[in-house]
């Protein structure tokens, strides 16, 4: 693609690295146009390294840098924590793992992978595409990690470095390959020994005088056993020992019994044995944990704030800034924060004006500010001019960051094994168990060798291999088509957890409101049309988004050309048109700071008449009020949020049948108010966004976060749901109600399997190839008929659906 | 029938050889990514000497 001076003749003024339009302060370069220093050093650096390939694999593959901050990376400099940060290190090489978030296409690979071309101590950078990660080797003795972040920082690839890497950096969670080991293993086995039993199916009694065959089966079918089902008889004998029945006790009863049965009769010359069973059963097995494993590598379900907070602060030590890792922060200690820095603990704000930011923190995007003296509070980014802080408390004690410590964290509860089939496999267990006893009773006027043989065979074909199967494959089907769709979940217990939900309790800011739409309302006197097009023409001039959201309000209204216009930054604006005087910003601009009522709005007072004010709100998300509605028809509906009280009518009449509407709620309150309910005996479904709402989020038996970018953001939770999917949560909640009507059918289907089995074993015609046929086939039905009815259902469920599946 | 023994034996190394080149490429690390190799293959290492931009 050739892009040079016939695209610039063109009125195509968008930025040759990152695609942005150029303003008039566009950057010439060989025939290129950038939009700002930013993007014009980054085409430096690669150009002057014949790096400019980058741009051909695709077009503008850079991330605009005009908005980017300065960072430090003097933290970097500290020997312990590059230690702590580097994976391995060995002579001069080391090896670190990074996370680089800009990374989306085959451009970003293909420059990374050259990074050598710019400097040679850096040997080789693998990239991870999935998850945004690049290992990379370097010679430290000619690249310190500082060197190489910042030049990773130069060619626009930040990487994020945040406290999370400090216990995470050595810890790589690849997939289990021990898993696809023992699958290969298990099938290379499994098609062996049917090959090997192949006559015997087709019928030739004579070939079992080819006695060494039962041998040869033998010793492929051990490694199945010891190996590759090792997993099924440990788990069984756990919850023996536990005195529980797990669906893997009578799993690894059928495969004991196929086994040693079928060594019984090989080594006696009796007949040829299960083995290609017993080998089938744990191929099968491990193929739907393998199924089931499959979900998103690429999102992090258990995140806690570590993951967000930086590694270093800027610390002053004897009249001198140095860099201190962030756990060696103690009350006390003088902290320097730059723009766009997070406030790592609690603190007073000692120089300068802060300007902080805690959309992060509670999905309020609007900045607030700080004077000296106020409470900084963890969490917060700050917007604006370097500030200093006081330390007063402790990194892991500050309001939000203690949270943490609730017990409600300490304990993983998540497990991922079923309620639903652990509960069937129980009763299973025990009527297997019976049925064995009475044919071995009945039987045993025979003979007891019969009766022995009748009783194994019961145990070899009751096992529920249709049963384990059907949870992976019906509910790992389904997490995989609701992925398409924007809602990623933890695992498949998550699915169950949400079919037995009874209660949702809504989070306010970010969750229920778009923290991008603002609502305006207007209160006051009633404004003729020559006011309105004043107000517009005058808050057109502004660039405060309140004022931007007045124009886009008034959008019917005529813009006049303004003679006289004077901005004050963060208060309002005074403009002359014709012969009218305009005074509009905050109520302290208007009445003046003396009032005792302060209020958050855009007032108006127009030749020294105050009209009245535009009151800004966070808007519903799209389809709320509809979601609601329908969801409070099933469900029992409440909401919590951290905010004032300033909203309520708003919210109750968004949620006339809520349970709970509670305002000013602490993050430790939020979690207060979970557990209440469920100890009433409610299952309950939280849904929020920020990291105040995580203890909430941990302690419902459903925690789902709602974000904008899946990649991005997401306190410890079982699900994320793409913000843009919002309105279809309560067809995703009813598809889960359906799937559970699917997935009894999958049961019913395995025990009619079960109960066919169990006639040819208490009658004696249990012959290795009907084992041998029955197992899989039921396996196979179970597995066809869970992902085609629960895709079947889903298609049927948004037929009539044409939103664009969300791409993460 | 003694033949049907060394069939089976040839078969079975072979498999077998078939089984460990499997288990090298779990070990080797080519089933950890399968996305970023996908998008690999379009680069040419060359292009860039072809494709200077024209001033």
């Amino acid at each position: 693609m050739q892009k040079g001076i016939e695209s610039l003749s063109t009125i195509d003024l968008s930025c040759h690295h990152c695609g942005d339009v150029c303003d008039d302060d566009g950057i010439y370069i060989d025939d290129y146009i950038f939009c700002c220093h930013g993007c014009q050093s980054v085409y430096q650096i690669l150009s002057d390294h014949e790096l400019s390939n980058y741009y051909q694999y695709a077009t503008t593959p850079g991330v605009s840098r005009r908005r980017e901050g300065e960072k430090t990376y003097e933290y970097l400099d500290d020997s312990e924590i590059v230690h702590r940060l580097t994976t391995f290190s060995e002579g001069s090489l080391s090896r670190v793992q990074l996370e680089l978030p800009q990374i989306h296409c085959s451009a970003c690979i293909w420059l990374l992978e050259h990074l050598h071309q710019i400097n040679d101590g850096i040997r080789n950078v693998t990239v991870r595409f999935a998850k945004r990660i690049a290992h990379i080797t370097f010679d430290h003795t000619r690249i310190s990690l500082r060197s190489l972040v910042e030049l990773l920082d130069d060619i626009g690839y930040a990487p994020k470095i945040h406290l999370e890497l400090l216990d995470k950096g050595k810890k790589t969670t690849e997939i289990d390959k021990v898993l696809l080991y023992k699958i290969g293993i298990a099938g290379f086995c499994f098609g062996n020994i049917m090959l090997l039993s192949f006559p015997e199916y087709l019928g030739f009694k004579h070939a079992s005088h080819l006695f060494y065959l039962g041998y040869v089966n033998i010793i492929l079918s051990t490694p199945v056993l010891v190996y590759a089902g090792a997993d099924y008889l440990k788990s069984a004998w756990k919850s023996i020992v536990k005195g529980r029945l797990n669906v893997d006790v009578p799993i690894a009863i059928g495969i004991l019994a196929l086994y040693i049965r079928s060594i019984v009769e090989i080594i006696s010359g009796l007949g040829e044995g299960y083995l290609d069973s017993m080998a089938g059963l744990v191929f099968f097995l491990l193929i739907g944990r393998w199924f089931q494993s499959m979900t998103y590598r690429s999102l992090d379900f258990n995140r806690n704030y570590t993951a967000y907070f930086p590694i270093a602060a800027t610390v002053k030590c004897a009249k001198e800034w140095i860099t201190k890792p962030l756990q060696k922060v103690m009350p006390g200690d003088h902290l320097l924060i730059r723009n766009r820095e997070l406030i790592p603990a609690d603190g007073i704000l000692k120089i300068g004006k802060g300007r902080m930011d805690y959309s992060f923190v509670t999905g309020e995007s609007d900045i607030i500010s700080k004077e000296v003296g106020d409470l900084l509070y963890a969490g917060g980014r700050h917007m604006g001019e370097s500030i200093e802080m006081v330390v007063t408390k402790k990194v892991d004690q500050s309001y939000l960051t203690q949270l943490w410590s609730d017990d409600i964290f300490k304990h993983q509860s998540i497990s991922d094994t079923s309620k639903t089939v652990t509960t069937i496999s129980k009763y299973f267990t025990l009527v297997i168990g019976m049925i064995a006893v009475v044919s071995f009773a009945m039987w045993s006027h025979i003979g007891a060798g019969k009766a022995i043989e009748i009783f194994t065979s019961v145990l070899i074909v009751a096992c529920p291999c249709a049963l384990a199967l059907s949870i992976p494959f019906t509910y790992g089907n389904i997490m995989r088509l609701l992925a398409n769709r924007g809602l990623y979940l933890r695992n498949v217990s998550t699915i169950e957890h949400l079919q037995e939900i009874d209660t949702i309790i809504f989070d306010k800011t970010g969750t229920l409101t778009d923290p991008h739409e603002l609502a305006i309302q207007y209160h006051g006197r009633v404004l003729t049309e020559e006011e309105k097009s004043l107000i517009k023409s005058g808050c057109f001039h502004s660039s405060h988004p309140m004022s931007k959201a007045v124009v886009r309000h008034l959008a019917s209204q005529s813009i006049i050309e303004v003679d006289y216009y004077k901005d004050h930054i963060g208060m309002g604006y005074v403009a002359r048109i014709g012969t009218h005087e305009l005074k509009v910003g905050s109520s302290a601009y208007i009445f003046g700071t003396a009032t005792s009522h302060q209020q958050s709005g855009v007032f108006i007072e127009i030749n020294d008449e105050y009209l009245g004010h535009f009151k800004c709100n966070h808007a519903f998300r799209n389809g709320a009020s509809k979601l609601i509605e329908r969801l409070g028809a099933q469900y029992e509906i409440g909401m919590i949020s951290g905010d004032g009280q300033q909203d309520k009518e708003r919210i109750l009449s968004l949620m006339p049948t809520a349970k709970i509407v509670s305002f000013n709620q602490k993050p430790k309150d939020k979690l207060r108010v979970i557990k209440d309910l469920q100890e009433e005996g409610h299952k309950v479904m939280m849904i929020g966004d920020g990291l105040n709402d995580a203890g909430a989020l941990k302690q419902s038996d459903v925690g789902i976060v709602i974000s904008d970018a899946v990649n991005n953001f997401s306190p410890s939770c079982d699900g994320i749901l793409a913000a843009d999917q919002f309105s279809h949560l309560g067809k995703y909640l009813l598809y889960f109600r359906c799937a559970k009507r699917v997935l009894y059918g999958a049961f019913a289907i395995s025990l009619i399997y079960n109960i066919v089995g169990l006639y040819y074993a208490t009658t004696g015609q249990l012959s290795p190839v009907v084992a041998a046929i029955l197992m899989p086939l039921s396996s196979i039905t179970v597995i066809v008929y869970g992902v085609v009815l629960s895709y079947g259902v889903f298609a049927w469920l948004f037929a009539n659906d044409k939103t664009e599946p969300s791409n993460q | 029938m003694q033949i049907i023994l060394l069939l089976i034996i040839v078969s079975l190394i072979i498999a077998g050889g078939f089984l460990v080149v499997f288990l090298w490429a779990v070990r080797s690390g080519q089933y950890d990514d399968s996305e970023t190799p996908a998008l690999k293959v379009l680069i040419e290492d060359d292009m860039l000497t072809h494709q200077k931009p024209s001033n």
